[in-house]
């Protein structure tokens, strides 16, 4: 399929089919939830096939459905300012193909709790950029070209969310350590 | 302790090899940056080996259904607009048609046919202007001498140095003054 096509739907289902993973973790990631997760990726792809004649092909095809995702996940945050996850969201976060076992389940929804707690500390475009890295290996300049952002603007903000990242992570640290001092404290008396 | 610069190298990874030396001879002393380099370390862990989260299978046939009420929602729409055109137009006719008399409605007429031909004498007139410009263009390089043209692209040529340095100075003498 070449951007000039794509009047028909069904066309760009190929697309939809082996890209929509990453899409979808992406959005998981940004917003924390399955749910929204699975609107902002209907609607990164409804955006992609109402646009595919400005797609660039000398570009990677899922760099371009990033930015749309990424670009709709930032708007999505500003405007419902999803300060919370509930922890019904995460029972429903395993992947359903995989299905794994119990012990495995609830160790992927702890491990997934808590990047949720910290990705949710930072701002969205800081999010977008520290999944980009972390998740899918982007250099600085496909962050960049990705988020519309300059190389130095990438930089900063992966700086200052590693930064917030490591704060919060130290903090928790602290937290559980003083809250087990406190546990013990009444046995020693 | 002094955790300054260290407590920012720490996070820089394109840090000099002189440098990385002497954040690491203050991690070995800083028990607080040491704690912070381990809570990066973690972070980069935990993300770095995070599963790639799948949606519920069937992806593509909920995104072909959405799809298309999407397009049919769009195509509702365009009627939509289409039709509030037709009913507006069609009630601000019928409301000149019933409040005007017969005198204003020739006159309403009579004003819609003078701007109709006010707009197309406009439009005769710029293709006039334009057609002219375009002779004039046309006829200017032979009649002017050479000397001219060359004195009038070495003068462009000089501003637009004089813009490029400025451009190009401003903003080291503004980082001097900052």
């Amino acid at each position: 399929m070449t951007p000039d096509q794509g009047i028909d739907p069904t066309l760009f289902t190929t697309v939809v089919e082996e890209n929509h993973r990453p899409v979808f973790n992406l959005c998981y990631r940004m917003l924390g939830s399955m749910e929204d997760a699975e609107d902002a990726a209907q609607e990164t792809f409804w955006k992609a096939y109402r646009n595919y004649h400005r797609y660039d092909p000398s570009r990677s095809l899922l760099t371009w459905l990033l930015a749309i995702a990424a670009h709709h996940c930032i708007d999505e945050i500003r405007k419902r300012r999803m300060k919370t996850i509930s922890l019904d969201a995460f029972t429903e976060e395993i992947l359903p193909d995989l299905q794994p076992l119990p012990e495995i389940q609830t160790e992927q929804r702890i491990e997934n709790e808590n990047i949720h707690t910290l990705l949710d500390t930072l701002q969205p475009e800081d999010r977008a950029a520290v999944v980009m890295r972390y998740w899918y290996g982007f250099s600085d300049e496909e962050i960049a070209q990705t988020l519309n952002l300059t190389i130095p603007a990438v930089k900063s903000r992966l700086f200052r969310a590693r930064k917030q990242l490591a704060s919060t992570i130290n903090q928790q640290e602290k937290n559980h350590s003083a809250e087990i001092r406190r546990q013990n404290e009444p046995q020693s008396i | 302790m002094n955790h300054s610069p260290f407590e920012n190298w720490i996070f820089d990874d394109e840090l000099e090899p002189g440098e990385a030396k002497q954040l690491n001879a203050h991690l070995h002393d800083c028990p607080a940056c040491k704690a912070i380099k381990t809570a990066d370390q973690e972070a980069k862990h935990l993300m770095r080996s995070a599963a790639i989260a799948s949606p519920e299978t069937g992806f593509t046939d909920r995104w072909l259904l959405f799809a298309r009420h999407q397009e049919e929602k769009a195509q509702k729409k365009q009627v939509a607009i289409l039709f509030s055109i037709f009913i507006t137009l069609a009630v601000i006719s019928t409301i000149i048609l019933i409040t005007a008399s017969h005198q204003q409605g020739i006159e309403v007429v009579y004003f819609l046919q003078s701007s109709l031909i006010d707009l197309q004498q406009w439009f005769q007139r710029l293709i006039i202007t334009l057609n002219s410009y375009r002779f004039v263009l046309s006829v200017l390089p032979f009649r002017v001498p050479a000397i001219v043209w060359l004195f009038l692209a070495g003068n462009l040529g000089f501003w637009a140095l004089i813009w490029a340095l400025s451009i190009w100075k401003f903003p080291s003498i503004r980082k001097v003054l900052a």
